[in-house]
């Protein structure tokens, strides 16, 4: 999976992505949410798959760069 | 992939079926899957179509969430044959496979006498209807029902300038969503924007002339432009009427989601998942819940089930949200009706607050108002500092 980001323009501020894994998201006062720097490559962790899943608003995707692995090379983890 | 099915019809194109096809594909499943939704909008997200959607002009927009690997076939399930896992369609005949996943959700309850020309709001043809209604000039509405759906287009209707009454039997709004809680506060900012409330009472009458609709309450006549009918909603389970199913409320479901017969039996290879899935608890009792964020988690555990894992993904506490009235409103856990309310912050100049809701200090349930860090960190079973 490639680098995660959250998408300023979809979140909401329901802060569920900081209560699932806060050890890789951060929020700011009223709730919207960003990566913790470095902590952009995390997306495989099982943590980070729960609060993927779990933001109602979709806002949490994934970097699609040149850089990024191919589809098919992608490994569960969890 | 013990004994996972190699091809699966899932009838409803939804979060919850979404998230089973995301999460199997996760989980490495190498079957089939064939998606039904007679709905020709899907796969849309619902909870913007009382909010965002009404406020806008474009279109119905395709959910990008929705697995780009699977196509969903236009039809409406008219039947199930349970024994051979066939779902019967309206067109393009019927699809037999290994395993049948129902998540044909719910739909709006009608009321009794509701004439032709009573709005109401599930799907995106409902969001389009009001919206164009509002275009086309409507002044006054009329909203029956004062629950979520209800009381966010209240909000988004007033918003968008049009007088608003909001009539409801209950005596709060969304008295089931906070379980009988913030009745006054809700209220109170309803009335902040200007919105009326008819609480406690019950509709008597529902007609219309050319000029308008006319609206009864206890004797009181209420005139707008637009009557909205949101009243509830109850599980799509018709077609089912006839597949041997135990559909008292719902489709009862055993914990991983395997349908029961009415006979008690459990159904081979049928399962249910999202609102219209009724779960069995420990205790054998079943309950029903109208929920994005469980359905979703309905969807996920049923994965994890066919690859067949130990699914921990129904044992998180319950989270539902509605916004409204420029408030993020979010609940954590099973609200106890009869449990003690505890403000346990404020900030006035943001209209925030954080409620404790609970019979004890150990497992308190949380509702939050603007006030997601704090909600979060409660959730958490955090202090509230920092």
């Amino acid at each position: 999976m490639g680098e995660i980001y959250v998408d300023g323009a979809r979140c909401q501020g329901h802060a569920r992505c900081w209560a699932l894994a806060p050890e890789t998201f951060e929020i700011d006062e009223e709730g919207y949410g960003k990566v913790i720097p470095g902590r952009e490559n995390s997306g495989d962790e099982l943590n980070v798959r729960k609060a993927i899943r779990n933001c109602p608003e979709r806002a949490i995707l994934e970097r699609s760069d040149d850089e990024a692995p191919a589809k098919n090379e992608e490994v569960a983890t969890s | 992939m013990n004994g996972s099915p190699s091809r699966v019809a899932i009838v409803g194109a939804s979060v919850a079926s979404a998230m089973l096809i995301e999460r199997s594909l996760e989980l490495g499943f190498s079957g089939e899957f064939v998606v039904i939704d007679s709905d020709p909008n899907a796969p849309y997200d619902r909870p913007p179509l009382s909010k965002q959607f009404l406020l806008g002009t474009g279109p119905v927009e395709r959910a990008d969430w929705w697995p780009e690997s699977v196509t969903i076939i236009n039809a409406k399930a008219i039947g199930l044959v349970t024994a051979q896992r066939t779902v019967l369609l309206d067109r393009l005949g019927e699809i037999q496979a290994d395993a049948v996943v129902i998540a044909t959700g719910a739909g709006s309850i009608r009321l009794p006498n509701e004439p032709a020309g009573v709005l109401s709001l599930r799907t995106a043809e409902d969001a389009l209807a009001i919206r164009a209604a509002v275009d086309a000039g409507a002044k006054s509405a009329v909203i029956i029902g004062a629950g979520t759906i209800g009381s966010e287009l209240a909000s988004t209707l007033a918003q968008r300038g049009l007088r608003v009454t909001v009539v409801d039997l209950a005596q709060k709004p969304m008295q089931r969503f906070f379980s009988g809680h913030l009745g006054e506060e809700a209220t109170a900012w309803m009335h902040q924007a200007g919105v009326v409330t008819h609480l406690g009472v019950a509709v008597e009458s529902i007609s219309r002339n050319a000029e308008n609709w006319t609206v009864r309450v206890s004797g009181e006549d209420l005139q707008a432009d637009l009557v909205i009918s949101a009243v509830g909603a109850r599980p799509n389970t018709e077609w089912l009427s006839y597949s041997g199913l135990d559909i008292a409320n719902g489709i009862r479901c055993n914990a991983h989601g395997k349908a029961f017969l009415a006979n008690g039996d459990v159904a081979e290879e049928i399962y249910a998942i999202g609102d219209v899935s009724s779960r069995q608890a420990e205790d054998g009792s079943f309950s029903r819940f109208e929920s994005w964020t469980q359905a979703q988690r309905h969807g996920a555990a049923l994965a994890e089930y066919f690859a067949g894992f130990e699914s921990t993904e129904l044992e998180q506490a319950p989270y539902g949200w509605t916004e409204q009235f420029g408030r993020m409103i979010q609940v954590h856990g099973t609200l106890p009706p009869q449990g003690e309310l505890v403000q346990v912050y404020a900030a006035d100049d943001r209209n925030a607050a954080l409620y404790r809701v609970g019979p004890s200090d150990e497992d308190p349930a949380w509702i939050g108002v603007n006030a997601p860090r704090h909600f979060s960190r409660a959730s958490m079973g955090l202090s509230l500092l920092s």
